[in-house]
C-alpha cells in the first residue's frame, strides 16, 4: 500500500553558494533538502521526486515543500499559458529505502500581480525558518505518460494520483551570507 | 505599445537573451523608462525568425513586459496558488485591465522537450523565451490559439530553432522536464556581450563553503 511509505528523515545541508553572476557578481546561496524514505511494502512504491510548490508560513515559520500536487483551484481570467511536466518519480523497492534530495532558495522570490503593472518581486528569507514539512505523493501505479491536456486538467488528475505522506522535523538553517 | 524589460527581475539576463534572438543585431536596443521597467527599441538590420519577432513585437499594439527571474522563483498558476517557475520554464499571462502582457521565464535552468522521434531536446533559454514571446505576439495581436496555445507557440519557436540550427520540436508534444536534454546550445553570435554560452547544460554551479 503507497500508504506504508515513511519518510525516515528531513535533513538540510549546509548553505550553498554559486559561483559569482557573470552580470552582477551576485553570489545565490540555496540548501539542498535531502528527504529519505522507506518501503516497509511488499510492493514497488513510484514516488514524486520533484517539487512541485513550495510555501513559507513566515508567522509559524514553517517551510512547506511539496513533492506532490494539490487539487488546482477554480481557473482564474488571468491564468497564464503554461506547461506542466508530468512529475519525476523514483521507485522505491519493497523493504528498501531511498533519499530524494530538492533545492531550496536561501531567499525565497515570488512575483506577485500588481494591476495595470509589472509583477512585483516579493522577496522572504528562509532563513529563519524553524520546520521544514514534507509532502510526498506516492502510489502503486506508475504516475503516467504525457498526455496532452492542458495544465489544470494534469493537475487535477496527478492530485487524485496515488496517496500523499506528510511529515515535519525541526532545523537549524545556516544564517551566514 | 511595445516590449519592455522588467527591472523588478532580472534585467540583465533578460536584455542577453533578446540579444541572442536577434542573433546580436546591433539595431536592438534598451532604454529606461521608469524604476520597472526598461524599454526595447528594435528596427531589424538582418533577418530571420528570432530579428522578425523581436521587430514585431516591438511595434505590436500590446504592452509586453518580460521577466526573467532565477531558479526557486514561484510565480502565480491562475488557480489560485503558486508554480515554482523552473518546472514549467516559463508563462505568459493573458491582458489585464490596462492591456498589459506579461511574460516570466527562467533563466538559469536546465530544461528540455521532445523531438518528433520522442527524444530529449534542450530547450536553451532564448528559446524558452523565444516561446513565451510566441503566446505573448499572438495576444497581442488577436491571433492567440486559445484551442491549442502549445502547438501555435512551439510551431513557432521551431522557426527560431531552426534558425539556429537547433533539432525542431514535435509541436504535438508539449511535454519535457527539468534536465540538459541533448546539451544543444544556442551558438553565440558575434558581439554578443557578455561572452559564452547562453544556456546552462545543468544545475547552476555550485560550490559548497
Amino acid at each position: 500500500m503507497a500508504n506504508a511509505l515513511a519518510i525516515t528523515d528531513i535533513a538540510l545541508s549546509a548553505r550553498r553558494r554559486g559561483l559569482p553572476h557573470p552580470m552582477d557578481g551576485r553570489r545565490d546561496i540555496w540548501f539542498d533538502v535531502t528527504v529519505r524514505l522507506e518501503n516497509p511494502g511488499t510492493k514497488p512504491l513510484h514516488v514524486v521526486s520533484e517539487l512541485r510548490g513550495l510555501s513559507y508560513d513566515a508567522a509559524q515559520r514553517v517551510l512547506t515543500l511539496r513533492l506532490a500536487e494539490a487539487p488546482p483551484g477554480p481557473i482564474s481570467a488571468d491564468a497564464p499559458t503554461f506547461t506542466l511536466p508530468t512529475p519525476a518519480t523514483v521507485t522505491v523497492e519493497p523493504h528498501a529505502s531511498a533519499a530524494i534530495t530538492v533545492k531550496i532558495p536561501a531567499i525565497l522570490k515570488e512575483l506577485r500581480p500588481v494591476p495595470g503593472q509589472p509583477f512585483a518581486l516579493v522577496e522572504t528569507d528562509l532563513r529563519a525558518m524553524h520546520t521544514i514539512r514534507c509532502e510526498i505523493a506516492a502510489s502503486e501505479r506508475p504516475i503516467g505518460q504525457f498526455e496532452r491536456i492542458d495544465a489544470h486538467a494534469l493537475r487535477t488528475r496527478l492530485a487524485r494520483w496515488g496517496r500523499t505522506i506528510r511529515s515535519e522535523a525541526a532545523v537549524k538553517p545556516d544564517t551566514r551570507d | 505599445m511595445t516590449l519592455f524589460l522588467s527591472k523588478l527581475a532580472n534585467t540583465g539576463a533578460a536584455l542577453v537573451d533578446v540579444f541572442t534572438i536577434v542573433r546580436c543585431d546591433s539595431a536592438l536596443g534598451s532604454d529606461t523608462i521608469n524604476a520597472q521597467v526598461d524599454r526595447i527599441s528594435y528596427a531589424k538590420t538582418s533577418s530571420g525568425a528570432g530579428q522578425d519577432r523581436i521587430e514585431a513585437l516591438v511595434q505590436s499594439a500590446g504592452n509586453v513586459v518580460v521577466s526573467a527571474v532565477p531558479n526557486g522563483t514561484t510565480i502565480p498558476d491562475g488557480s489560485g496558488g503558486m508554480i515554482p517557475v523552473n518546472l514549467v520554464g516559463g508563462a505568459t499571462y493573458p491582458p489585464d485591465a490596462a492591456g498589459l502582457i506579461q511574460v516570466v521565464y527562467c533563466f538559469d535552468n536546465a530544461m528540455f522537450g521532445f523531438d518528433a522521434a520522442g527524444g530529449q531536446i534542450s530547450l536553451p533559454r532564448s528559446d524558452i523565451l523565444f516561446h513565451e514571446l510566441s503566446h505573448a505576439f499572438h495576444r497581442a495581436n488577436g491571433t492567440f490559439n486559445a484551442a491549442d496555445p502549445e502547438f501555435q507557440a512551439i510551431s513557432d519557436e521551431n522557426t527560431y530553432r531552426a534558425q539556429v540550427g537547433l533539432p525542431l520540436r514535435d509541436p504535438t508534444n508539449h511535454n519535457g522536464g527539468q534536465g540538459p536534454g541533448d546539451g544543444r546550445q544556442v551558438p553565440t553570435c558575434t558581439g554578443m556581450g557578455p561572452a559564452g554560452p547562453t544556456g546552462p547544460t545543468g544545475p547552476s554551479p555550485c560550490c559548497s563553503c
